[in-house]
């Protein structure tokens, strides 16, 4: 066997263990932790955004990031999800993960890994919330309700806007079905 | 065994972005045949997902993983499809500045090919042919718009950006590909107009290595892989009977020449233009939804800086606000409020790209001092102009300085001898210079006409052969290079016919 295909076998057996590895446990940990970012609230006109029960798949959101990463960066969403779990204890000295704590405690606890000194703490933090971002604004009924699609008629007259386009969340996702489709695998005239 | 997908023509293009599609659209146009293999999938603009994070599955390299292997990663943002990155970049279009081609003549060898007058006819017709235009008013957005009051609040240098779109109806979708296919990116013109003209694509097939029959490239082996989970589901082996033109970004065709035992002055020298951004809340409506994603520019070549106009997806918004919970939530709930400004910066920092441990690229690079100066003082400009468009709040995302600033004089503090590089969030989308043109065949991998050192038949035309970093958007000038080098080339083996 040449170095090449060794390399190439254990890259994929990395790949492997990454994606299928996670265990139930760690994936607990990780549901705690992703939908602290954004608990519950009360929704309304001035009030924050939360997703509604149901409406907002983190797990699915981080497997399948994680999938699509570099190996490298797969483990470092799972050291992620460790070290965050594990904040109470090497941060406070609790012996207990963030999973223990009350929603709002570690929703407090997320803020503070997020301005961490330490740029590992910071970065691993801020690779969660960016799994979470991406299921939380990435379900469509969320997305209409941030309002990042909404343009009123004063600033599509200041910028000069003619016509109105189509909008995420008017479109039909459906034949994506979240999945990546089938691609052509060659091409001629 | 399987057996391998084969084919064969006279030139085979490894890759298909801005370099490599240059070259097929210019070497097919000659008669001859071309084959381009490209790793990633081929997605019509129509097929591609709406969703960001599906999109950026189909498109991106790595979801945008790919980082530097330094303590501070730093995130190398890359296209894996056919089109390459101009597949997920705004389509901006710059020329290549006189002084940088006046160097990389006098310095570099490449006085003919960058000879001012056959420059000039290549990047006229690159532009007539990709409907090169400034973005119109009616697509400068909310987030363009409020670059330009800054700008002319602070009596900058702005202007409207040039790109690739003319058609552009202000979606903000460039990172997931344009739905209307306003984009000329290379997937929506060069690709087709070389298929129309005879040359194969194929796609989902990664290069592994190029085949040399003594000192001639004559063939390019790799894997052919599976659409939805890259798996490999087979070999391929492309053969090449004038020439192998190897195109796969600057961060990969070193590994690819690197794997085919060719090391000399490969992956030594590598430039890039790393950014960082600045966010600012309104207390008026935005709508960075709407609007070119990229609109307005303040180009400052004196201190090696561009400041951009930039939108994002409301994924990649959310992230980029500061906090969780309840103040985090508040944001979320007016994301049409807010805008981005970016700041991207000629570093004169100088690493490296070798083979990493898992298959892919191991990259060294870390900013000089100098690089870091600069980039504060950009970040601290972009804090000045965003209060001066008119923001209440302005997120300069500056680890060790407050992250909610309310004043412009708080800019200041960015600029302070306590701010470090792992303070910023840094992303570089422009690589360049790790497969060089040069005179010394010491130093550099390419001849001055981009033949690799000692190999007959194998060129490099994408970034990897610029010399160096050039202050501006590359797209441009990797494709009037590779224009000009696929050019001389197919009239160095043709004499009879022109190119194109």
């Amino acid at each position: 066997m040449t170095g090449q295909k060794l390399r190439g076998q254990l890259w994929q057996l990395s790949v492997k263990q990454e994606v299928y590895g996670v265990t139930r446990l760690e994936e607990a940990w990780a549901l705690d932790l992703l939908a602290a970012f954004a608990p519950p609230a009360n929704e309304g006109p001035n009030a924050q955004l939360s997703a509604l029960p149901g409406e907002v798949d983190y797990l699915k959101t981080l497997r399948r990031m994680r999938a699509l990463s570099t190996p490298l960066a797969a483990f470092g969403l799972r050291a992620a999800v460790w070290l965050l779990a594990w904040a109470p204890l090497w941060l406070d000295g609790r012996w207990l993960t963030s999973s223990r704590l009350q929603l709002s405690e570690r929703c407090g606890l997320l803020r503070r890994l997020l301005a961490h000194k330490s740029f590992a703490v910071r970065e691993l933090s801020l690779l969660l919330k960016l799994v979470a971002s991406m299921a939380l604004l990435g379900a469509p009924t969320v997305r209409a309700r941030s309002g990042y699609d909404n343009v009123e008629p004063r600033v599509r007259a200041e910028s000069g806007m003619r016509r109105k386009l189509p909008v995420l969340t008017e479109e039909s996702n459906a034949a994506d079905g979240g999945e990546t489709r089938q691609t052509r695998h060659s091409v001629a005239p | 065994m399987k057996r391998p997908l084969e084919d064969s023509a006279d030139y085979v293009i490894v890759g298909t972005g801005a370099g490599g599609a240059t070259a097929a659209r210019v070497l097919s146009a000659t008669g001859a045949s071309v084959i381009m293999v490209e790793e990633g999938p081929s997605l019509a603009p129509h097929e591609r997902s709406r969703g960001l994070l599906d999109a950026m599955g189909e498109s991106m390299r790595d979801l945008a993983t790919v980082t530097t292997s330094s303590p501070a990663p730093l995130p190398l943002l890359l296209g894996r499809c056919v089109g390459g990155s101009t597949a997920i970049n705004s389509g901006i279009i710059w020329r290549l500045p006189e002084a940088v081609r006046a160097a990389w003549a006098s310095m570099h060898g490449m006085h003919e090919l960058l000879e001012p007058a056959a420059l000039e006819r290549v990047f006229g017709t690159l532009e007539t042919e990709l409907e090169v235009s400034e973005v119109s008013d009616d697509v400068l957005g909310g987030n363009g718009l409020l670059m330009k009051v800054a700008s002319d609040a602070l009596g900058l240098p702005g202007r409207a950006m040039r790109r690739n779109a003319k058609r552009c109806v202000g979606n903000a979708r460039c990172l997931q590909g344009c739905p209307e296919g306003a984009r000329q990116s290379m997937d929506s013109s060069y690709i087709p107009r070389a298929l129309h003209q005879g040359a194969r694509l194929h796609a989902l097939c990664r290069a592994s290595r190029v085949v040399l029959d003594g000192t001639r490239a004559t063939c390019v082996q790799g894997e052919t892989l599976d659409p939805v989970t890259r798996a490999v589901t087979g070999r391929f082996e492309m053969h090449a009977r004038r020439a192998v033109i190897v195109a796969a970004s600057a961060i990969y065709t070193p590994l690819l020449l690197w794997r085919s035992g060719l090391r000399r002055g490969v992956g030594d020298d590598y430039q890039a233009h790393p950014g960082a951004a600045v966010v600012g809340r309104f207390d008026r409506q935005v709508g960075m939804g709407f609007g070119a994603t990229q609109a307005y520019e303040v180009p400052l070549p004196e201190r090696g800086v561009k400041l951009e106009s930039i939108a994002l997806p409301p994924e990649l918004l959310a992230t980029r606000l500061p906090g969780a919970g309840e103040e985090w939530q508040r944001d979320l709930r007016r994301l049409d409020y807010f805008a981005q400004f970016c700041a991207v910066v000629r570093m004169g920092a100088h690493g490296s790209v070798r083979p990493g441990l898992w298959g892919g690229p191991k990259v060294r690079y870390e900013p000089l001092p100098d690089d870091l100066r600069r980039l504060k003082e950009s970040v601290a400009l972009l804090v000045r102009m965003m209060f001066a468009a008119g923001a209440v709040e302005v997120y300069p995302g500056v680890a060790s300085v407050p992250e909610r600033m309310t004043h412009p004089e708080q800019a200041e503090l960015i600029v302070a001898d306590h701010v470090r590089r792992n303070d910023f969030h840094l992303m570089a989308s422009h690589h360049f210079a790790t497969a060089k043109v040069g005179l010394d065949p010491a130093h550099s991998a390419l001849s001055p006409e981009l033949q690799v050192r000692g190999v007959s038949g194998l060129y490099v035309m994408d970034a990897s052969a610029l010399p160096t970093n050039l202050g501006v958007n590359p797209q441009h000038t990797i494709m009037a290079v590779a224009w000009r080098a696929a050019e001389r080339l197919a009239n160095m083996q043709r004499p009879s016919l022109r190119a194109a």
